[in-house]
């Protein structure tokens, strides 16, 4: 199991290297700060002076070499646009961006876990049409444009919740439900074909012999190996979700790390990028960490 | 136990194409989704060269004109934009660009993806080795940063939207295409090719690559109804494709503001997007049975039999 | 015959298929009583599992309907308690083993986890559960339980796990035993010693044992009634001994018939030499397959490799095709070393050897016709081009080995099993090879059908004078066919010789203990090998 994980720090390692290479240089190929921040009039001398502030008139290896030098001590650099260093402003939005993945996935996960074990064990029942009408939705319409009608609907029509911001725990609601959809209707997908292969393993066939009853059955004999094929897709879905969820963020003004990544790209805030890649890259390797827990847990034949 | 079993299924005929479409006009939802692919691909092809004009034709007098009417015309049926240029007019033209970009890339992804899954599978370990961890730096890439990078420094155009479409979606056209080419190599008649003396080419042309292209097939579609939605969520944020080039993605973007005052210039481009997503989901689990043998059955026998599913419950008491 | 505990009677069940309504049962009946053991003996397709599913309440219903009959224990017709009612006989009354006993337990759970749940489920405190299972593991033979308790599935070899099962199955000393086809998955000698475990245990217990199987070797090892079934319904019923020797039926006598292992030895010809390997070695990882395989095959020579799984006999096969690279030694073809050929030269060769499957529903290309199935070596070659030529060459094959030429546009999966293991012989055939490698060629096949396929194989041989590699576990099929036989164990040759040698004197342990665990089917035989094997013991 350890080096299971070495392994798997020294890939992840390698490659988010590679990805701040390639981040760290193509950004620095879509524009010039100095023109974005500064007002329109300001003089040539005004910029020097800007890019001189920053750094930005060195050569662009001495650049890398620099921002290497400062990685090494922790030091992602400062944001150009909220002049606090990067790495606060990622850790703030991360503060909402977390809670957001975190609730929305543990939702996604149980209902898809229940709702698709009933629609496996009743095929063609009710559950089972209810599973397959909403994973259809969710594969099929954008969440931006759900995430209007919703503000249409039961915003601006009926007045139940507000438009956007976060300041209540009402304000959670449309961004929650918003973006649950599309994992929960790609997980429960995966749940119910998966309980449904393992319901008519031999093992089962085994256990009905045996007199198990039928709640046993499902839960204790065919779930956990069900689950198998499920972890994964889960672990695909939070990554997707620790990425921030841009246009639902967007739309209803939700401070999180994906509004944050798109604004500062936007504006050339090239160290908020940077930084706000390597802390979702560290996430999404603890998340898979978990998941190489939760697998080996669930199935003795990877332990062995 | 004699030999004479034959009798009793009448050989299918070998040809696929008129049994397939006889099973589509079996499965009336799929046969629904065909039908408005087929009608929303016609609208793209003709749709610039018929209505371009009247498109962009704005008319101040028509801002915000209120939809279900045919005052106007039949153009302004679905209401007019912000520009009083008609909604229905702009819908079918915008349909161009965003059939365009998703089958630019499906296409292109499918086409790479597709051949490198072969060597992938089919070829020693190193050299699977290499690529497969090329899809991995690509899968684990932001799709959306890789996104606006490449558009910023290339412009964003349609063929560099479907460069940057294309790339995120190889990886799933190579895992799959690689993972059934490890299975099939395997199987005792591929062996048993090799036995024969057959080559690689034969190999894979004759005896891997179409037992793999359906699913492909099917994988294909679906990820069409997937790439529509990344191209509009990217149009959206305002990353994608750039007036006076439109598609439904740009025109829900374009809605936005006017939401409270009128709602239908971002609804209706949606809803396009909804259905034509829709159908191709219906589509493609539809082909993922009707191209698979040993499910095929399950489409034949819908007429006869009540239900071809096979519930895993004990239900006799 | 013994008061009936368990009664079968006019049972009849359907099943809803695609292709219409099968009748997977017709008005079948039978019985065990206390203390007995019946066998019901069936080939693929002959309904022979479906009672004992209905015994259980296995079978999922749709697609399958029941629709007439009653099943009686102890008073009570189980096709009509209730469900809950029926689980609670289950495992307690009357318990279940199955034919491939990894798939059959759950991989996620600790063996003595499943076991102990067997008396869990029917509201025995674990306590006592586990102490049964630990007496019980104990019993059936395997070593240290409290460890074995501890243990998954996949870490027990293939015996363990069905005497894991069985110990399971007895847990609360239930009444009836089913076994579906129990040892049909294990290697003989595995297969001999489950068999005399299932029968110490019930004479121990007293249960009555319902034994499911194909194999007539095991009927006559084990059971003393048998139910013949074919196509669904009940053929002949009556002792073991009767059937045996005075089969009814006209199925049942071409069963009888047909099982291998009765026909004249052959003899071995002079001939040139064809084929001589040198210390042949093979090793995957740390493990190795093949140690050193030395043997020589002559022109028109039936040779048989003898062994079971893990004994390196699919490997020989698999190196000398080139499908395997071998580490060491060296393969004469007619004087040319097979292994360090080039692809030019190797390409040549492909066509003068041919391989034949084990199982032809794989080995068969589905999207391609007979026709392109058996032309493609053809194609490969670059031999007669003429398409004309080509349909009349096919027809004369298909003729060859009984099919007829108008199955040339038809698919493999329009054929049965056998059939479709003749289309794999037309299509070894259309290149005029001069050995064919056979790896288990008609070991998935139903008993009857097999001798047809021996039959023809043989007839080709003499016809063409093609030389065989017959690689097979089943020594009766082998005895059939083979003029001379070489034994493989663990990787090594450990004996070899004339046919008649190694059966009438086999030299080495293993192929006496190889022989000895083969169950023939007479029961007579089987009756005085036993008394033969318990004597020494005595």
């Amino acid at each position: 199991m350890t080096r299971l994980i070495g392994q798997r720090a020294i890939a992840s390692l390698l490659s988010l290297f590679g990805l701040m290479v390639l981040v760290f240089f193509l950004s620095r190929l879509t524009g010039d700060p100095a023109v974005l921040f500064l007002p329109i009039d300001a003089t040539e001398q005004m910029k020097q002076e800007f890019r001189a502030l920053h750094g930005l008139d060195l050569p662009i290896i001495e650049q890398f070499w620099r921002y290497l030098l400062d990685l090494l001590q922790l030091d992602f650099g400062d944001s150009l646009r909220k002049a606090r260093p990067a790495l606060q402003v990622v850790l703030e939005a991360y503060a909402w961006t977390l809670p957001l993945a975190l609730i929305t996935m543990a939702i996604v996960v149980v209902a898809a876990i229940v709702l698709g074990s009933l629609a496996a064990f009743r095929v063609g029942g009710f559950f089972d049409r209810l599973v397959s009408i909403v994973s259809l939705v969710g594969a099929s319409a954008p969440d931006f444009w759900i995430a209007i009608v919703a503000i249409v609907v039961f915003s601006i029509g009926l007045g139940w919740v507000p438009t956007s911001g976060v300041g209540t725990p009402l304000h959670w609601v449309l961004p929650i439900a918003v973006l649950f959809i599309r994992p929960f209707g790609l997980v429960v997908q995966v749940v119910r074909g998966s309980m449904l292969s393992a319901l008519s393993a031999p093992y089962v066939k085994t256990a009905r012999a045996k007199g198990v009853k039928n709640l046993p059955l499902i839960f204790v004999h065919t779930l956990r190996n069900g689950m198998l094929p499920v972890i994964t897709v889960i672990g695909d879905q939070a990554a997707a979700m620790l990425n921030g969820a841009v246009i639902v963020e967007t739309i209803f003004g939700f401070p999180g790390v994906g509004k944050l990544m798109i604004d500062s790209i936007l504006q050339r805030d090239f160290n908020v990028v940077l930084a706000a890649i390597m802390v979702t890259a560290l996430a999404i390797f603890l998340m898979n960490i978990l998941i190489d827990i939760g697998y080996s847990l669930l199935d003795p034949r990877i332990r062995h | 136990m004699t030999d004479t079993s034959l009798a009793k299924s009448p050989a299918p005929a070998p040809r696929a194409a008129p049994p397939l479409l006889a099973m589509l006009w079996r499965d009336k939802l799929a046969f629904a989704s065909a039908v408005i692919l087929l009608l929303i691909v016609v609208a793209a092809l003709l749709g610039p060269a018929l209505l371009g004009e009247m498109a962009n034709d704005q008319n101040l007098r028509g801002r915000n004109f209120a939809p279900f009417s045919f005052a106007r015309g039949w153009q302004f049926f679905l209401g007019g934009d912000s520009l009083g240029r008609p909604m229905l007019a702009r819908l079918i033209v915008a349909a161009h660009s965003t059939i365009l970009i998703a089958a630019g890339t499906v296409a292109a992804a499918a086409l790479v993806g597709a051949a490198a899954g072969l060597v992938a599978g089919y070829m020693g370990k190193t050299t699977s080795q290499v690529i497969m961890r090329l899809a991995d730096v690509i899968m684990s890439f932001p799709s959306l940063l890789l996104a606006v990078v490449v558009l910023y420094v290339l412009g964003p155009s349609i063929p560099n939207m479907i460069l940057v479409l294309a790339i995120t979606r190889i990886p799933i056209y190579l895992r799959t295409t690689r993972a059934e080419v490890l299975e099939v190599r395997e199987r005792m008649f591929v062996q048993a090719a090799v036995v024969m003396g057959a080559s690689h080419r034969r190999i894979i042309f004759r005896h891997i690559l179409p037992v793999v292209a359906p699913t492909l097939l099917t994988i294909a579609t679906l990820d069409f109804a997937f790439v529509m939605l990344a191209e509009s969520s990217l149009s959206f944020l305002g990353i994608g494709v750039q007036p006076p080039d439109i598609t439904w993605g740009l025109m829900v973007a374009q809605g936005r503001p006017y939401l409270t005052t009128a709602w239908w210039l971002a609804f209706w481009p949606g809803l396009l997007i909804v259905i034509t997503a829709l159908a191709l989901n219906l589509l493609s689990g539809w082909m993922r049975i009707a191209l698979d043998p040993n499910q095929r059955w399950r489409l034949e026998a819908r007429s006869t039999a009540p239900s071809g599913a096979k519930p895993a419950s004990p239900t006799h008491g | 015959m013994a008061e009936a505990l368990l009664t079968v009677k006019n049972l009849s069940v359907d099943f809803h298929t695609a292709r219409g309504t099968v009748h997977a049962v017709k008005d079948v009946s039978w019985s065990v009583g206390r203390g007995e053991t019946l066998a019901i003996l069936g080939e693929s397709g002959s309904g022979k599992s479906v009672s004992a599913n209905a015994v259980m309440n296995l079978l999922d219903t749709p697609p399958a309907r029941i629709v007439s009959g009653e099943i009686l224990y102890d008073g009570k017709d189980l096709l009509r308690v209730s469900y809950e009612e029926h689980r609670a006989l289950n495992g307690k009354k009357i318990a279940m083993i199955f034919q491939d006993p990894l798939g059959h337990l759950n991989p996620v759970y600790t063996v003595g986890w499943q076991i102990v749940e067997m008396m869990t489920a029917h509201g025995r405190p674990a306590a006592m559960a586990r102490a049964r299972a630990l007496e019980l593991i104990a019993r059936v033979g395997i070593a240290d339980p409290e460890a074995a308790m501890r243990k998954y599935p996949h870490q027990f070899s293939g015996g363990q796990r069905q005497r894991l099962m069985i110990a399971m199955a007895l847990m609360l000393k239930p009444d009836i035993l089913i076994a579906d086809e129990p040892t049909t998955a294990l290697d003989v000698t595995i297969q001999a010693e489950v068999l005399a475990l299932l029968k110490e245990l019930q004479a121990e217990t007293g249960m009555g044992l319902v034994l499911i199987t194909h194999d007539l070797g095991v009927v006559a090892e084990i059971a003393d009634r048998v139910v013949v079934m074919n196509q669904g319904e009940i053929v002949e019923t009556g002792s073991v001994r009767d059937v045996y020797h005075h089969p009814q039926h006209a199925y049942t006598k071409k069963l009888i018939g047909a099982a291998p292992g009765k026909g004249e030895i052959k003899l071995l010809e002079a001939a040139p030499l064809l084929l001589e390997t040198k210390a042949l070695k093979k090793s995957y990882g740390g493990f190795t397959a093949l140690k050193g395989a030395s043997l020589t095959l002559l022109r028109g020579q039936s040779l048989a490799v003898v062994g079971e799984s893990g004994s390196g006999k699919s490997t020989l096969a698999r190196t000398l095709l080139r499908l395997e690279d071998a580490d060491g030694g060296e393969a004469l073809w007619k004087g040319r070393d097979l292994l360090r050929m080039g692809a030019r030269e190797l390409l040549g060769v492909r066509r003068e050897i041919q391989m034949v499957f084990q199982d032809p529903t794989q080995s068969l290309n589905p999207r391609m016709s007979v026709y392109q199935l058996i032309a493609e070596g053809w194609d490969i070659h670059r031999l007669m081009p003429d398409r004309a030529q080509r349909r009349a060459r096919v027809a004369e094959l298909l003729d060859q080995v009984g099919l007829a030429p108008e199955h040339a546009e038809r698919y493999p999966h329009q054929f049965s099993g056998g059939q479709r293991q003749r289309i794999a012989i037309a299509r070894a055939l259309a290149l005029e090879p001069e050995l064919i490698i056979c790896d288990e060629a008609v070991s998935a096949l139903d008993v009857s059908i097999q001798a047809q396929v021996i039959a023809l194989l043989d007839s080709l041989r003499r016809r063409l004078g093609i030389a065989f590699l017959f690689i097979a576990h089943d020594l009766g099929v082998v005895r059939d066919f083979a003029d001379t036989v070489i034994v493989m164990q663990a990787g090594e040759i450990v004996e070899r010789g004339p046919t008649a040698q190694i059966f009438d004197a086999p030299q080495h342990p293993y192929t006496q203990r190889l022989l000895a665990a083969n169950l023939d089917p007479d029961p007579d035989v089987q009756a005085s090998r036993r008394a033969s094997i318990a004597a020494p013991h005595a």
